[in-house]
């Protein structure tokens, strides 16, 4: 080879695809990295392999259906995202729940933070070396589902909360166990802290690893415990309070630096506080009824007019014989927002008068933290490459839809 | 000086093992499947079967559609006949592709008189997409399946009845919670399918 | 030629002589040894796309253990013996999974996990594949949304059961 060959050779990269089949990458994403020796130069990644188009089948289904289609988006924290949707739906027809279905849905909203970053503090263990902390946080979990298996029948993907309030009611030692529960919770997160936070190679391989400042982080749309970790205050559950936050007290944890450490201790204070909200609605639970008297049935039509043809012998009482046009919903949208464990999830919902909606969009996190890999990433080695991957919680049911 | 004792001898890292080795003689949560089975909670959306009327033997099914019509994956297909003299609707062809589903278990709340549920039974893996494709006769077969290896008297779905909710919004026959009682050895009676 | 019947077929070789085709002592032996070892040591090659992966986490974690099966996960496709789809599987996707699927070694099974994976599920829409089994030959399908971890492990034992039950997919002469 003659000498500028060699010369060229020298300024040219090494691409290297992490491809959508990886084990540390959360699901189906793509990244395509150009390394120069093993520092990162370069990331494009590449999204859409998950893409099932949940909006565009929200345009076909009624309210009650399109709530069973947000389960999946973000498949581990299922019940938030119902939630976030009954919330706009209920603030475009403009009812409000219950307080009994408020406090029932602030204790399985933080419930379903618990799980999340449980299950995000075993993987991102994982992908960085501790292999016990998959088997413990696991352990945990279960229970969770196991009391979400009590409450509405299913473990992961639950249809509870209803457009007005909730589904079905729990029992009393449903609420009596969880509080049991609850205070071995807290026992557990010393244990996790006591493996993790002090350990000499977890802040080797964690301090200094994509560092984002305050400024950086608010304009690059960063939410959730990203945003918190580089100082910046804004928590939704404080700044537009819904369901039963403004009736019980929590701190909200703050970072200072902005990096993989912070954000790692943000997400395990979460949880404390989460026990804490959880006790207080435990015992400050009213009785009461659990949905709203103006909230839409199960099986709302299509349109608003129905026609039936009378004399078929079906039980009365169910079908009202009319046939005149029912406004369900009012003409408008409506953009509302809620704290989910991973960032601020949201929904823009367009409504045309009829049952179902015109235009559903959901704003979700995870999509707008992939966009900030690139910027984390440069100047650090391939491994942190994977540490900054799991830092940033990213779940491929919500980016792509 | 504790800071110098702490990193010359890992104080920190033996304070995590020491947690990992206390591990040991804790008791294991390892349940052994499939010789110890976890008890499913009740309300368990599992299985579809159609409940056996005790009294006639057959389903309930009044073919009002309403299960078909509420389905989010629209996997319930249902064809009904409408007798001359009663003037009422004959069931023909319920099916329910399990496989399509979802376990939302909005047919159960929705039906005005109870004729479906999803049972506590989940162990119906198959080798076929045939398998899976439940008819008439199939559900009825899943109810009986399912009851010879229930524990009760009776047998009440929560989703049938809704506690919590006010009863003036619900039809008649969902205000009260009416369990099905339960007749076991269905095949020793005639005249039943 | 099926993989898996237990019927041994009878055939007649010369007049009056009849023989069960295959049933000669030393392979239906070494039949039984080898179906045994496959399948009590299953090696899954770690593919979760969607909601279902979690719950194939769960069963392989403390609560449930498939570690007791001999069950453990690999990442690459060289070395791994099942393919669990645990998920939605996509237009876009679909290429990846048949590579993927083509890169594994011979004898290799499919198990098809969730409403997703079987039928599309609740997406009937324009990019998703309606099954997993339009372009793969599935051999169990797990129903569920997603399923339990009791459930995935009983469509496991199911493999195992149809495993032992298969005669003659060792060797050269396929």
């Amino acid at each position: 080879m003659g000498q500028l060959e060699i010369e060229k050779l020298d300024e040219t990269t090494f691409v290297l695809q992490m491809g959508p089949h990886h084990p540390a990458t959360h699901g189906v994403l793509k990244l395509v990295c150009e390394f120069e020796g093993e520092r990162v130069v370069k990331i494009t990644p590449e999204v859409g392999f998950l893409h099932r188009g949940i909006e565009k089948l929200a345009e076909n289904k009624t309210y009650p259906a399109v709530m069973t289609l947000t389960d999946r988006l973000d498949y581990i924290s299922s019940m938030t995202n119902n939630i976030g949707f009954c919330l706009a739906v209920e603030r475009l027809m403009g009812i409000e729940p219950p307080l009994r279905a408020k406090f029932i849905r602030t204790i399985v909203a933080e419930l379903t933070r618990l799980s999340s970053h449980l299950l995000w503090l075993a993987t991102h263990a994982l992908d960085i070396g501790a292999m016990t902390m998959f088997l413990y946080c696991f352990r945990e979990r279960e229970q969770i589902l196991q009391f979400f298996e009590k409450i509405c029948g299913a473990r992961l993907t639950v249809s509870y909360p209803r457009i007005g309030g909730v589904r079905v009611d729990i029992k009393e030692e449903v609420l009596e166990e969880i509080y049991r529960f609850m205070e071995l919770m807290l026992k557990r997160v010393d244990e996790y802290e006591t493996i993790l936070t002090e350990n000499r190679i977890w802040i080797a391989r964690t301090r200094n690893v994509g560092v984002v400042t305050a400024e950086e982080a608010v304009s690059m749309g960063l939410t959730g415990p990203a945003l918190r970790a580089s100082g910046v205050y804004y928590d939704i559950r404080k700044a537009a309070p819904y369901d039963a936050y403004p009736y019980v007290e929590f701190e909200v944890p703050l970072g200072e630096k902005g990096d993989t450490y912070d954000r790692y201790l943000c997400r395990v204070r979460e949880m404390r506080q989460s026990a804490f909200i959880i006790r207080q609605c435990i015992e400050k639970m009213p009785q009461g009824e659990i949905l709203s008297s103006h909230a839409p049935d199960i099986d709302m039509a299509f349109q608003g007019k129905r026609k039936i043809q009378p004399a078929d012998s079906l039980w009365g009482g169910f079908i009202k014989f009319t046939t005149e046009k029912e406004e369900i919903m009012p003409k408008s949208e409506v953009y509302s927002a809620i704290e989910a464990p991973k960032g601020e999830l949201g929904f823009y919902i367009i409504s045309d008068g009829s049952g179902r909606p015109y235009r559903m969009r959901v704003r979700a996190p995870s999509f707008i933290h992939i966009s900030a890999i690139p910027k984390l990433c440069e100047g650090h080695l391939l491994a942190d490459v994977i540490a900054i991957i799991g830092t940033l919680d990213i779940v491929m049911g919500e980016a792509d839809r | 000086m504790r800071k110098l004792l702490n990193k010359l001898f890992f104080i920190d890292l033996l304070k995590g093992m020491f947690i990992t080795f206390t591990t040991i003689f804790k008791r294991p949560v390892t349940i052994r499947y499939p010789k110890q089975k976890r008890e499913l909670e009740e309300g368990f959306r599992g299985r579809h079967a159609f409940v056996r009327n005790p009294e006639t033997g057959k389903e309930n099914c009044v073919a009002c559609t309403k299960c078909a019509q509420v389905c989010p994956s629209q996997c319930i297909y249902i064809d009904y006949s409408i007798n001359d003299d009663t003037s009422s609707r004959v069931l023909i062809k319920y099916e329910i592709d399990a496989l399509r589903c979802i376990y939302c278990g909005y047919c159960e709340e929705v039906c005005p008189v109870n004729a479906i549920v999803l049972t506590e039974f989940y162990e119906y893996a198959s080798y076929d997409r045939k398998s899976s494709y439940f008819n008439k006769e199939t559900l009825l077969k899943n109810w009986d399946e399912f009851i010879n290896q229930y524990k009760g008297e009776d047998y009440l779905n929560k989703f049938w009845y809704l506690p919590g909710i006010n009863r003036e919004r619900l039809p008649a026959s969902k205000r009260e919670p009416n369990a099905v009682p339960i007749i076991k050895k269905m095949e020793n009676k005639e005249g039943w399918l | 030629m099926p993989y898996y019947t237990d019927k041994k077929e009878v055939v007649e070789v010369d007049e009056d002589t009849k023989i069960i085709k295959g049933s000669n002592v030393i392979i239906t032996t070494l039949d039984k040894v080898i179906n045994w070892g496959r399948s009590n040591s299953l090696w899954p090659l770690t593919f979760g796309l969607a909601c279902c992966a979690i719950e194939m986490m769960a069963a392989g974690a403390s609560h449930l253990d498939l570690d007791r099966f001999g069950i453990l996960f690999r990442a690459s496709p060289r070395q791994a013996d099942v393919i669990i789809i645990a998920g939605t599987v996509t237009y876009k996707m679909a290429p990846i999974v048949k590579r993927v699927y083509d890169q594994m070694p011979e004898p290799k099974y499919v198990v098809a996990m969730g409403s997703c994976a079987c039928t599309g599920g609740i997406f009937n829409t324009y990019s998703t594949v309606q099954g997993a089994d339009q372009f793969l030959p599935v051999d169990v399908y797990v129903p569920g949304c997603p399923p339990r971890p009791e459930a995935l492990m009983h469509g496991l034992l199911k493999l195992q059961k149809k495993i032992i039950g298969e005669s003659g997919r060792w060797g050269s002469w396929k």
